[in-house]
């Protein structure tokens, strides 16, 4: 079916993904990148997706909007009875 | 003594599963640390659950009360003796240090790419805002509507009766009950503190499967393990773990059960075998994870198809006929108790699950109780249409303004990443990419299949699609793994900055329960912290307790040590609400009346009878119910509480008195 589970440490489980997890174990990957697919294209695409689903997020979501909102009432509510 | 058998019991299936994980190790897969965990918890709660389900087989066939841990050590103790004639002389060698569980190398923090500055603080500053949120619960009681109102006191109940059978006949208590064995049992040892967060423990797991299944995908160690981070930011199910419910156990289970099925399920047995016992548990926990289980024999039976097409017909249906019935047995010895028992005492398996003209046929009844017309308008708590579920991840709207609680709520990680992994990935899937999309496909159909089945039922509550998170997040690891240089950058921390604000926000809300709970209304004791008259803590042993006030006040009832009996409220109304009258409903509309008979009251030894609000509370003649407690202030900081409650004391006639 061409799918194989890869083998991740060690060598005895998932290989590290064509140049992915080059330094497993070894130099950083992380943050400063270096998982190179050769998708860029793709990966910035889901940047920009990402970064406007979060945007959109954080100015449409009634949750974060509340939870502001009850932060501030408490914070306000525990100074009064401080008081 | 019952402390004593339940602390052996404890230990038994943990050395059982630490022999049973370490026999399967041969395989490759379980040189990592976490698969071999996974392979240990599911073993561990397999044992653990199905030495109860033995016990509950005796009592069902045999009406003897059984069901407790002193017989269950004893089933264990058997079984330890045949794993001892199995593994002959490899017991030992299985169980010592050597061949511990946490021998394998660690596939988690260790080699994480997560080295610099926030990046290194994350997995520490999760592990620090549980920590912390722990000890929270640990100063109060166990907490959640559904828990007070049926889970724990169903624990309780089979503590008290030693019984498996159902406590009563509403609905929602004929549910397969893995949840009120879990901390029923841990109930009959521990204190009330640490019960409260054991939900907790299935957050380990679950991280571990999902960090896994992200694993599968291709994707490298940070961004699996950014994504199993970010999974336990989401409010439903974070809030759901500070509750003694059955919903992340569930989805920790199903996603143990999806990893099995998926990784390499087809060339061993025993994947097919541990991923039915975990969907079986599963099942257990939370049984509308069916619609998930159906869907992973679909794609282990679809994967030995495709892994034996070089060979003949008649060989590849042998094949799929083994994996079903190696995955379908482990799944029926780990669910199949709950279908016997209500099959027996319901006349349905699946009770109260109903489809019409199958279930008519066969002559499997219909619960009386349930309204699956009325469960559609249940969604208007979290929508104000139909169309907006669309858009929720981004407005989690909710009518009285609980956005972020055990149903409600998905959480900034969710919003930013899930949605738009789900479209590179069938992108993914569409275009062939890589060795990964058949392992894209599985995650995407399973993630869809639950979501469709969801909207198809039509009672559409968020946490009714927990079952496709499992699924659907571990993508996100996939997506994050796409990128590369600047764009890996951003996105990482862009993923970061979601965690760290879910986190906020799961923490802010739990230091506000507990300032209110604990630092306002100083609810210390079990008394303050439900409400309730101090007279329950003090009825004598064996009292037993009708609630004719809601369902939230079982678990309360049954007092401090659990001494007391309670008849539920669901059970209470069922037998004395009387239908109101047109005059009742044109003068007090939703005002409810009981008539107290005696005969039925002294029969099932009923001492007690628990009103809230001001019911109309009527008796027959033989009883006399004598008030010996009120509550009308909040115990700490006297407040008026909107409803007075009594607890009475029924005193009766010569006839039926005990």
């Amino acid at each position: 079916m061409g799918m194989e589970v890869r083998m991740h440490g060690g060598g005895n489980m998932r290989q590290p993904s064509r140049g992915r997890e080059a330094a497993a174990g070894g130099a950083p990957l992380g943050p400063s990148g270096s998982s190179s697919r050769g998708t860029d294209g793709l990966g910035v695409v889901a940047v920009w997706l990402s970064s406007l689903s979060a945007l959109i997020y954080f100015l449409t979501s009634y949750g974060i909007k509340n939870h502001v909102l009850l932060l501030v009432q408490t914070f306000r509510k525990a100074l009064g009875l401080l008081r | 003594m019952i402390i004593l058998a339940s602390v052996f019991y404890l230990i038994a299936c943990m050395d059982i599963a630490t022999i049973l994980a370490r026999s399967i190790a041969l395989h490759p897969l379980y040189e990592e640390m976490v698969p071999r965990f996974l392979a240990w918890v599911v073993f561990f709660f397999a044992t653990f659950l199905g030495g109860f389900y033995v016990l509950g087989d005796i009592n069902l066939a045999t009406n003897l009360p059984v069901v407790d841990p002193r017989y269950g050590s004893v089933i264990v103790l058997v079984a330890l003796v045949l794993l001892g004639l199995v593994f002959r002389g490899r017991v030992a060698s299985l169980l010592s240090l050597g061949g511990s569980i946490s021998r394998g190398r660690p596939a988690g923090l260790q080699g994480s790419s997560l080295r610099d500055g926030l990046g290194r603080g994350l997995p520490a500053v999760t592990l620090i805002t549980f920590s912390l949120i722990a000890l929270m619960l640990i100063v109060g009681f166990p907490r959640g509507f559904e828990p007070q109102a049926y889970h724990l006191p169903i624990g309780l109940y089979i503590s008290q009766a030693k019984s498996l059978k159902i406590w009563d006949t509403a609905y929602m208590h004929t549910f397969p009950a893995n949840t009120s064995l879990y901390f029923g049992f841990l109930l009959g040892f521990m204190s009330e503190h640490l019960v409260a967060a054991a939900g907790l423990v299935f957050l380990l797991p679950l991280v571990g499967a999902v960090y896994e299944l992200g694993r599968a995908t291709g994707a490298d160690r940070t961004a699996s393990l950014l994504t199993a981070l970010g999974l336990v930011t989401i409010p439903m199910i974070a809030f759901s773990s500070f509750e003694a419910g059955p919903d992340v156990a569930g989805a920790a289970f199903l996603a143990m059960a999806a990893y099995f099925a998926i990784v390499n399920a087809e060339k061993c047995p025993c994947h097919q075998m541990l991923s039915g016992l975990a969907a079986g548990l599963a099942f257990g926990f939370k049984s509308l994870h069916v619609v998930s289980i159906a869907f992973l024999l679909g794609l282990i039976l679809w994967r030995v198809w495709r892994k034996s097409r070089g060979d003949g017909f008649s060989r590849r249906v042998w094949g799929m006929g083994g994996a079903t019935v190696i995955f379908l047995g482990a799944v029926l010895a780990m669910s199949g108790f709950w279908l016997v028992r209500n099959y027996v005492q319901l006349g349905n398996p699946v009770y109260p699950v109903h489809l019409p003209v199958v279930f008519d046929a066969l002559g499997w009844t219909k619960a009386p109780d349930i309204d699956y017309v009325e469960r559609g308008a249940l969604q208007f708590e979290w929508v104000r249409s139909s169309s907006e579920w669309l858009v929720y991840p981004w407005v989690e709207w909710h009518y009285i303004g609980e956005n972020f609680k055990h149903s409600s709520g998905l959480g900034p990680f969710f919003a930013a990443t899930v949605p738009v992994s789900c479209l590179m990935g069938l992108g993914g899937v569409i275009a062939r990419k890589g060795r990964e999309w058949p392992m894209l496909a599985s995650l995407l159909s399973g993630g869809l299949c639950v979501l469709l089945v969801w909207w198809v039922v039509g009672d559409h509550q968020p946490r009714y699609f927990m079952g496709a998170l499992v699924f659907l997040v571990p993508l996100v690891a996939w997506t994050v793994s796409l990128t590369s240089g600047r764009s890996r950058q951003v996105l990482e921390y862009l993923v970061m900055l979601c965690i760290l604000i879910g986190l906020s926000i799961i923490f802010s809300k739990q230091l506000m329960e507990a300032g209110a709970s604990f630092i306002y209304a100083r609810q210390f004791t079990r008394q303050t912290f439900y409400s309730y008259p101090a007279m329950i803590d003090r009825l004598p042993p064996g009292s037993t307790v009708v609630n004719l006030g809601e369902r939230i006040w079982n678990y309360a009832l049954f007092g401090r040590i659990h001494h007391n009996r309670v008849l539920s409220y669901s059970e209470a109304s069922r037998l004395f609400e009387q239908p109101p009258t047109d005059a009742d409903q044109a003068s007090e509309p939703g005002h409810v009346t009981f008539y107290l008979a005696s005969a039925p009251l002294s029969q099932m030894g009923s001492t007690h009878v628990f009103t809230v609000g001001s019911p109309n509370v009527q008796h027959d003649d033989c009883i006399l119910l004598h008030e010996i407690d009120r509550l009308e202030r909040d115990p700490v900081v006297q407040t008026i509480l909107p409803e007075p409650q009594v607890l009475y004391e029924i005193q009766y006639c010569q006839t039926h008195k005990h």
